[in-house]
């Protein structure tokens, strides 16, 4: 397979897990930027 | 990391698969920049298709939608190096962006959607389809199962997902077959 490079802290996976179930998806606004692509 | 695939870069309005207009099928990654920077998804983004080839149609063609002057800026830069490195015109389109409409729900986290048992055990996890398709856990698990990733490191995340051992096993034995 590929290599891909991290897209996370793999040590906050099981947070973000927990914390979308118990509470929303909503990404921190000051945190987070968005990219979008469409690849063709 | 949060991912969702949608319709994006065209006029009408509620676009769907059946009837997306001028849209283009496109993907919106919410990343946390300290983790993982712009530059980065746009190497990522010109090393997963060819920018070299006209887009025979709207829907597929290759877009970069910028969000900031920033954006717009790297991308830029990022398209004159892909013309160096391509000696040829990169039909890549640099557009601001403009509302992006998720598709339908059996587009999001495909790959994960038709592993039953997997998609199973998240769904016992997420309270709704919406936070199953937003989560970093579900768009990990869907790059992994599309082959991405090195096998130590899905082993390794696994066990910090949620889901349970015999799922696991069941998802190392499908990357080993």
């Amino acid at each position: 397979m590929p290599n891909i490079p991290e897209y996370t802290g793999s040590a906050s996976l099981a947070a973000e897990t927990v914390t979308a179930a118990a509470t929303d998806t909503t990404p921190q606004a000051a945190k987070f930027e968005t990219a979008t692509f469409a690849l063709g | 990391m949060r991912t969702r695939v949608g319709y994006a870069g065209g006029e009408m309005v509620d676009p769907t698969y059946r009837d997306l207009g001028n849209h283009s099928e496109a993907i919106a990654i919410d990343f946390d920049p300290e983790l993982i920077t712009y530059e980065d998804l746009l190497d990522i983004y010109w090393d997963s298709h060819r920018p070299t080839r006209k887009a025979w149609s709207n829907q597929y063609a290759s877009s970069i939608f910028f969000h900031s002057p920033e954006q717009e800026r790297a991308a830029n830069e990022s398209r004159d190096r892909q013309a160096e490195i391509w000696d040829s015109k990169i039909h890549t389109k640099i557009r601001p962006a403009s509302r992006f409409y998720r598709a339908e729900d059996y587009h999001q986290k495909y790959r994960l959607r038709n592993h039953r048992g997997l998609a199973g055990e998240f769904a016992r996890i997420f309270a709704s389809d919406r936070e199953f398709v937003d989560a970093t856990a579900t768009a990990r698990v869907n790059g992994f199962l599309s082959g991405y990733g090195r096998a130590d490191q899905i082993e390794a995340e696994l066990k910090r997902l949620g889901v349970t051992d015999e799922a696991r096993q069941r998802f190392l034995k499908l990357l080993a077959g």
